[in-house]
């Protein structure tokens, strides 16, 4: 499995590095975004923009950002692996191969969540080491929340990719998350500023746990502090996964029935 | 008994067809694409799967490849169901398309073949050593390096069955490799699957619509229209269907003009067509039936007309005629096939 995994790395790897140009602008956006965040960080740090809820909001957001990034690849890493196979007709050969499915979803999403992994790596780098953020996360708790975070936003993906495959286009799960994520995300605020009757909604959205175990855990919150969140990403990704395999597994099947595995 | 390389029975495959939003409420007609097929390929053999169009080749080799289910019957691979052992099946077999997509082209092509190669968990001496002796094989060291999408149709085309073979399969299906080829590399081609392909004792199905290719290639070949076998055999056997009319070509000087209408009058000539090929020299084909007198009363009555026989060929039926005439009987009854 693991050289499996290291080719599918190193395909994606040379696959990205020969856009030469979007390359050279991936890179310029995440030390763009960075000076950005920088620079607004120091100026409200400072005082002198006279809001009193600049120093925790900056922190908030930039939390957000950062893990709503890799939570929301590690939901489109496969789908997106899948309609890429699609679109270029790679993906028949893949299954031509003896690797079973199962392997082929999560060797062909390792490099996209790798690559939002290292950008989280810069933002917090930078929260920590440039405005100061975070000096006495626990990182114990951090791990221990982003586990089953990332475990059930794959789960969401593979049910995601099962759409995909049967549909090709107008995925439910992707577009659900795209509105959800918007509205009561809780990326940019809090889930407190809601209006009541979405409240709610916002507590059935996994993003929700996600973020606030890995706020208190950049905090410096003990395990104990997340509990609820551990449990209720837990209890979704359980839910999930028999959801979702048996609806790859059944995906599969039907786009094998029609033939239309090719298809786009 | 060895068991064969492939086999099949009875094996059918429908699709619904399409219907747009209607399809919401009501499902479309189910087209049938595989209509019980049964064949036997021995092992060793390079085999022809012969169709027009539309015929179901590309179907029965994605079935025989696990990528599409079939609705019954059955198919196994060195005795391995390609339902029930598909992973099986997937290690024994390697497949070619005509289709150009399915590379990586920002990749080179040695890039493509690693790729592949750790797919089939080779491990990477041995996948080294394979590229290496592939790429030789398919006159392709000259552009390992370079990226697929600046390779030529031709080298793709070779590049695929390098990717088909980098795993050692004993059995490769070649679907229409030669489609998208220009006469010299279809040539080519031809030369590297008789003599760098087909060796070794393996298994090669391929998926044609042309005779020339069958004949060039092929062992053994199986006619399918509409999903089902038309005939099953050699192509000496496919030529022996001469069941139908033979056709005399004959080049006359001199004499009348009214001989078309004469000979049609003889028993035995079923059609004569006249051309001019120069002054007062006429070139004339004759279609008669097989085992018929007819010729000896043909030639007598056009010297008695007064014409100069110059020449007098039987024109041999091109196997893309005989092609064209089983298809079109197909259409009409299945024949039983001689294996």
């Amino acid at each position: 499995m693991t050289r499996l995994v290291l080719a599918f790395i190193r395909r994606d790897w040379l696959l990205f590095s020969s856009y030469r140009f979007a390359f050279v602008w991936h890179l310029a956006a995440v030390v763009g975004l960075i000076l950005l965040i920088s620079l607004i960080g120091s100026a409200l740090s400072s005082g002198s923009s006279g809001w009193a809820g600049a120093r925790s909001f900056i922190p908030f957001v930039l939390a957000g950002l950062a893990f709503t990034d890799t939570f929301t690849v590690g939901l489109t890493a496969i789908p997106h692996s899948i309609r890429d196979g699609q679109l270029s007709g790679t993906i028949e050969p893949m299954l031509l191969t003896p690797i079973p499915a199962w392997q082929w979803l999560i060797a062909s999403s390792v490099f996209r969540f790798l690559q939002s992994l290292l950008r989280v790596a810069v933002y917090i780098s930078v929260a920590v080491i440039v405005l100061g953020y975070w000096q006495h996360a626990n990182v114990l708790t951090a791990l221990l929340v982003f586990i089953p975070a990332c475990l059930t936003f794959a789960l969401l993906g593979v049910l995601s990719a099962a759409f995909v495959l049967m549909l090709k286009q107008g995925d439910p799960i992707l577009a659900g998350y795209s509105i959800a994520s918007g509205f009561f995300g809780t990326t940019l605020f809090p889930s407190q500023v809601l209006p009541a009757w979405i409240r709610p909604l916002a507590a059935l959205f996994p993003l929700t746990y996600a973020l606030s175990g890995m706020r208190l855990a950049l905090d410096g919150s003990p395990p104990s502090a997340v509990l609820v969140q551990l449990g209720l990403l837990w209890a979704m990704a359980a839910a999930l996964c028999p959801v979702a395999l048996a609806g790859f597994a059944l995906a599969l099947r039907h786009a094998k029935k029609e033939g239309s595995l090719v298809q786009y | 008994m060895t068991t064969p390389a492939i086999e099949i029975r009875d094996l059918s495959k429908s699709f619904r067809a399409h219907a747009g939003w209607g399809q919401l409420f009501r499902p479309g007609r189910q087209q049938p694409a595989l209509a019980g097929i049964t064949m036997t390929v021995p092992a060793g053999q390079i085999f022809g799967l012969l169709g027009p169009n539309g015929a179901g080749k590309t179907t029965l080799i994605k079935v025989l490849a696990g990528l599409i289910l079939p609705d019954g019957g059955q198919a196994s691979i060195n005795g391995k169901d390609v339902v029930s052992e598909s992973l099986a099946v997937r290690q024994s077999i390697g497949v070619v398309y005509g289709d150009e997509r399915s590379f990586y082209w920002r990749l080179s092509l040695l890039e493509n073949l690693r790729f592949y190669a750790s797919l089939y968990r080779l491990p990477a001496s041995l996948a080294q050593a394979r590229i290496a002796d592939l790429l030789a094989r398919l006159d392709l060291q000259s552009v390992a390096r370079v990226r697929m999408h600046a390779l030529s149709s031709g080298m793709k085309q070779r590049a695929a069955i390098a990717r088909g073979l980098i795993h050692d399969p004993p059995v490769l299906f070649l679907d229409e490799p030669t489609r998208a080829l220009d006469p010299v590399a279809t040539h080519e081609l031809h030369r590297l699957v008789r003599e760098r392909v087909a060796d070794q004792g393996r298994t090669v199905l391929i998926a044609t619509n042309t005779m020339r290719e069958a004949e060039e290639l092929c062992d053994r070949v199986t006619l399918i229209n509409h999903g089902a076998n038309i005939f099953t055999g050699s192509i000496g056997q496919l030529r022996e269907r001469t069941h139908d009319a033979i056709v005399y070509r004959l080049v006359i000087g001199g004499g009348q003009h009214g001989w078309p209408r004469g000979l049609r009058a003889i028993a035995g000539i079923q059609d004569v067509s006249v051309s001019s090929v120069g002054e007062s020299v006429r070139q004339l084909e004759v279609t008669m039936a097989p085992k018929a007198s007819a010729l000896a009363i043909m030639m007598r009555y056009l010297v008695e007309q007064g014409a100069e026989i110059q020449t007098c060929t039987r024109q041999a039926r091109t196997l893309d005629e005989i092609f064209r005439e089983l298809v079109q009987e197909s259409g009409r009854e299945v024949l039983q096939v001689a294996r």
